[in-house]
């Protein structure tokens, strides 16, 4: 789906990493204790701290047996799920639980644990290192149908203050209750419109299907709905902007039935993966959010929702088949009141992206700041610079809700206030009648 | 941190302790049962003088020019030469830098992750007094009493260093056990070898344990396997008798050249070798 330069590769991540973080970002996203403070202080959920331990002393004063629910032990330098262990619940002595693929650990395995993570064993370099205990967070109901050990989370990569990717990540046995890819996890590609899956990695291999508990059966990776994801991608673009200096990064989100998405840590150097999964380069993606500003965060997620949402053409062929669409065509745009305007359009396969007419626009209250995506900047022919805004969109075509980017230009001196350019000519076939355009407008 | 330091200072006492390793560590040809033993060419041991004549025999043949810049280093060379360093020991130092570079090849366009910079370099030097089949041979060996001790000591709570050290412990009792018995099985003339390649491979077998107790398994062994690929390219071009002319004679162009490639790695932002077969699905229809 994607060609060769669209693809990000691991040396141009480094680069990327290197030239849009700073190293206050970088080092705030690699320890998690301190992500948690910064996080927390800016207003967004993270999991409720039980402990840190910052020597063996606080390691050794702890009474495990005082934590009620089921918890997480972390190393807070470690990265790729090293060193963490997932408590499911207590076992039947005191002083004993079960992790979540079945182990049981005392007390002493526990402290053990810490004591060895505080020495930097899962650390960077093997420097010393702190250790978090933190809540678990339940996994969500519409999730268990996929795991029973361990909590999926939904990883978006932010560039820019932007949302370019994502993927929900399913533990699996062999991932003991871990959601990073690395240890054995499921990535399924999210579409960033909805939320809805598209493909699936498992060890850096594509997959069709996945394990269904629930109907005891294999089923599509496809399809999947993701609950609540206009606020997921909220909250991971308010992460960008509580982090000073940190422009390149992967939120890990978890899903709580109660409390919504609530962050678990961010990664300035995120898998790569994530690309099979979606079947879509992040390159191509990166290049596009440069330039763009977002002037909040609905802003930048609805930028998010045209630029890189899916059309999800191929299925909606699959469902209705191809229909055909004449060189004028009426389409129905949907206006910020929720009703929708009449407009004349030209099918013209010629243009990439679609326009509106500038006035058109206004008139319909399109222009509104929050709708503009971005300016793009043009030499018309008269050699003077332009500012282009591209807006975001909705029109009906032939019964079909297309959602995208349009430009808003100046087509007062032309005979369709609207143009359709083949980005959004996805599962149609023009038939080009009638041949004289002009005379069938008059 | 301290491994390294460590590490440093072994690399230390092997370039410049020559003099005193010759008499005392190094096998008295006299004590050998078999005299007619040909001793092979080494460019690590100061003592074959077969090797260290053909070098110095090249560099008298070489003509200097008037000190400048663009020759210091050659007119250095000599002078350390004249004053009494051995040739092949200028040649280990100059070409170190290049397994700096082989590192980088090996991480940046294909893909395979190392020990960084100070393990391939020692296990290079040592794959050139060891030989390459006897070197990997031998550090199959540790490497196999490596596992063997993680395995014993699993089921002991022990903490991370003590646990490090009693494997290192382990590996050096198998490690002796085994030079014991080498010349009676014939296998490799281990008697041969100074003890520093020794400890060097035993080095890179702690480390493969310390990834493996902190990693995994596998990355541990994707970084074992690529420590030994640059190790074994280093140690052949550390062979080759054209890099060693080019290092010899020409130190300041063979500077130039790893600079120039180091740059071009340090830039480099495309595709690795191992990615094309990752990224294959994605780039499918």
């Amino acid at each position: 789906m994607a060609s060769r330069e669209e693809i990000l590769t691991k040396n141009a991540r480094n680069k990327i990493y290197l030239r849009a973080n700073s190293i206050r970002g970088r080092s705030i996203a690699n320890s998690k204790t301190w992500t948690k403070k910064v996080l927390s202080k800016a207003g967004i959920p993270v999991p409720r701290l039980i402990a840190v331990f910052k020597n063996s002393w606080d390691v050794d004063n702890f009474v495990w047996e005082k934590i009620e629910n089921s918890f997480v032990v972390k190393p807070s330098g470690s990265s790729g799920g090293e060193g963490v262990w997932v408590i499911k619940k207590k076992a039947k002595w005191a002083g004993e639980w079960f992790l979540v693929d079945g182990t049981k650990v005392g007390a002493s395995d526990l402290r053990y644990h810490c004591l060895d993570a505080l020495q930097g064993r899962f650390s960077l370099g093997g420097f010393a290192d702190k250790v978090l205990v933190e809540e678990r967070i339940k996994i969500h109901p519409k999730f268990l149908r996929f795991t029973r050990t361990g909590t999926p989370d939904i990883r978006v990569i932010i560039y820019n203050g932007i949302p370019v990717m994502a993927m929900l990540r399913i533990p699996t046995e062999e991932s003991k209750g871990k959601a990073n890819l690395h240890q054995g996890a499921i990535g399924l590609g999210l579409d960033l419109a909805t939320g809805i899956t598209t493909f699936g990695v498992h060890h850096e291999q594509m997959i069709k299907r996945i394990y269904d508990l629930k109907r005891k059966k294999w089923i599509k990776v496809n399809g999947i709905k993701v609950p609540e994801w206009k606020k997921i991608l909220q909250t991971a673009v308010e992460c960008s902007q509580a982090v000073e200096g940190l422009s390149f990064f992967g939120a890990d989100l978890f899903l709580d039935k109660a409390e919504g998405p609530i962050v678990v840590e961010l990664n300035a150097r995120p898998g790569l993966s994530i690309q099979i999964c979606n079947k879509a380069g992040l390159k191509v993606r990166l290049v596009r959010a440069e330039g763009l500003k977002a002037r909040n965060v609905d802003h930048a997620v609805k930028i998010a929702q045209t630029l890189f949402g899916e059309s999800f053409v191929d299925k909606v062929k699959a469902e209705e088949g191809i229909k055909v669409v004449e060189i004028l065509e009426s389409v129905r745009v949907r206006v910020k009141s929720g009703k929708r305007q009449e407009v004349l359009a030209k099918i013209d396969t010629g243009a990439l992206r679609s326009s509106i007419d500038y006035d058109l626009a206004k008139e319909l209250g399109l222009l509104d700041p929050n709708n503009i995506l971005f300016y793009r900047h043009y030499r018309s022919a008269s050699a003077r610079m332009h500012k282009r805004p591209v807006i975001a969109l909705t029109f009906y075509l032939k019964g079909r809700r297309i959602k995208t980017a349009v430009n808003a230009t100046n087509r007062s001196h032309l005979n369709t206030a609207m143009l359709i350019g083949r980005r959004d000519l996805g599962g149609f076939l023009v038939k080009p009648e009638p041949v004289n355009t002009k005379v069938s407008y008059r | 941190m301290i491994k390294k330091m460590l590490s440093i200072f072994l690399v230390f006492l092997f370039l410049f302790t020559f003099p005193a390793r010759a008499i005392t560590l190094a096998p008295e040809p006299t004590i050998v049962a078999t005299p007619t033993v040909i001793i092979k060419e080494k460019i690590t041991e100061p003592g074959s003088i077969e090797a260290k004549d053909k070098l110095e025999a090249l560099l008298d043949e070489q003509i200097l020019g008037p000190l400048s810049f663009d020759n210091f280093l050659k007119h250095s060379v000599r002078f350390a030469v004249e004053r009494g360093v051995p040739a092949n020991t200028i040649i280990v130092i100059l070409l170190l830098p290049l397994i700096g570079a082989l590192v980088g090849v090996i991480q940046y366009f294909v893909g395979l992750p190392g020990f960084g910079i100070f393990m391939p370099a020692m296990i290079a030097v040592t794959f050139l007094a060891t030989g390459i089949v006897g070197g990997l041979f031998l550090f199959a060996v540790i490497l196999i009493s490596t596992v063997l001790a993680g395995k014993a000591l699993k089921g002991f709570k022990l903490f991370y260093w003590p646990r490090r050290s009693i494997t290192l412990m382990i590996i050096s009792l198998i490690t002796f056990g085994f030079l014991a018995i080498s010349p009676s099985l014939g296998l490799i003339d281990l008697t041969q070898i100074s003890i520093f390649p020794i400890l060097f491979l035993i080095l890179l077998s702690e480390e493969f344990t310390r990834v493996q107790l902190g990693k995994s398994r596998s990355s541990a062994v994707s970084q074992t396997f690529g420590t030994l690929i640059i190790s074994i390219l280093g140690a052949s071009l550390m062979n080759w008798e054209a890099s060693q002319r080019l290092v010899l004679l020409n130190p300041e162009i063979s500077f130039l050249i790893i600079l120039a490639l180091n740059i071009f790695i340090g830039r480099y932002g495309g595709w690795r070798l191992l990615e094309r077969r990752r990224f294959q699905s994605v780039l499918e229809r």
